[in-house]
């Protein structure tokens, strides 16, 4: 298989690695912390979440963290995942990226203030 | 709409995505979506909620299949699972072929004589006449032996009952389909040679035909039920190995 571990993330395996850098989360977790994350702009449907996240498992940007309750949800048994030390620096520096290119927007002027 | 029909039908459409994925993630994606379901706050979110989700299944499902078939080990089982498929046709061919030889030597009187010509009857004689069906005797043992491959791949990716389900299927579907190609090659060939007629005067070769054809299908059928005894036979080495471990 092809070696695309050191590609930027796609908009959803970014949104996903955002929503793991707070802790742990199972697939719904995430799909609600995404949520949350952007007031409902980018929403994720649970085929899109789960081939992301199969993608992102086999190119070791996360890990599962074993099946446990969710005492916020029901009783049933949840998968957890979680960022891997890759996974982490590839939200760093693709964060990093996305900085820089809000920096050179507004440097032209083509955002609004900041701060 | 009813929050267990939705998730039932859910269900049913992840068998869009493959095998391995729908084991893999089928329970999760399931239980996500109930989870979604539950937090909808009104009857239209709901719905809202449910054509989003089909559409998000559809793209992705079809997406990760795409995938599969691109990764280059699947496209030479993709090779030889059509090359199965071919194989299954061809014995669909034969099998009809020995019927319909046993047809007409066992049970149409001699004396009855020949089917006339131009006629759908005859063209079934003229097509199985004119050599295709033997050119397909190689053929099918070389396929077959490259669907034993396909079966070989395919081990771990399929429970044994799922691979039985689908050799049967794909068994009787391409029987039927090799039934309609050779009538419609047989039809194509009495418009072609109204009046041609190999069968006046030599009743052995006839005859002779439908042993082969006798033969080629008991062979057919026998490897098709020792491959299957060795899929599963395999699977349970599998499952013993991965107990062991």
């Amino acid at each position: 298989m092809k070696d695309n571990s050191n590609q930027p993330p796609s908009p959803a395996a970014f949104h996903i690695l955002l929503a793991l850098a707070e802790g742990d989360l199972h697939g719904y977790g995430i799909m609600q912390q995404i949520k949350h994350m952007t007031d409902g702009a980018f929403v994720l449907g649970p085929g899109t979440l789960y081939r992301s996240l199969k993608h992102m498992l086999e190119i070791g940007w996360i890990t599962e963290a074993g099946d446990r309750i969710d005492p916020a949800l029901d009783d049933e048994r949840r998968r957890y995942y979680k960022l891997t030390t890759t996974g982490r620096k590839i939200a760093q520096t693709e964060s990093e990226r996305l900085a820089a290119l809000v920096r050179l927007a507004h440097q032209r002027q083509l955002l609004g203030d900041l701060s | 709409m009813n929050h267990d029909l939705l998730t039932a039908i859910y269900r049913r459409l992840l068998w869009l995505y493959p095998a391995r994925f729908r084991r893999d993630y089928g329970t999760q994606m399931v239980q996500t979506f109930r989870d979604c379901l539950r937090d909808a706050p009104t009857p239209g979110a709901t719905m809202r909620l449910w054509w989003a989700s089909l559409l998000d299944l559809f793209v992705n499902a079809g997406a990760e299949r795409l995938r599969q078939m691109m990764n280059p080990t699947h496209l030479v089982g993709e090779f030889l699972f059509v090359a199965g498929l071919v194989s299954l046709l061809l014995s669909g061919v034969a099998l009809f072929w020995t019927v319909w030889g046993i047809t007409i030597f066992l049970l149409i009187p001699w004396d009855v004589g020949y089917p006339p010509p131009g006629t759908f009857a005859q063209a079934v004689n003229n097509f199985f006449e004119t050599g295709y069906t033997s050119l397909s005797i190689p053929c099918i043992v070389i396929l077959c032996n490259l669907t034993m491959m396909i079966r070989a791949m395919q081990r771990r990716e399929h429970r044994p009952m799922v691979i039985l389900w689908r050799f049967t299927g794909v068994n009787i579907v391409t029987s039927v389909i090799g039934t309609l190609i050779a009538l419609f090659g047989a039809w194509i060939a009495a418009l072609l040679y109204p009046v041609y007629d190999v069968w006046e005067g030599d009743q052995s070769r006839g005859v002779a035909y439908v042993y082969w054809g006798l033969i080629v299908t008991g062979g057919l059928i026998a490897f098709h039920v020792i491959r299957v005894i060795n899929v599963l036979l395999s699977s349970k080495r599998k499952k013993v190995e991965l107990l062991q471990r």
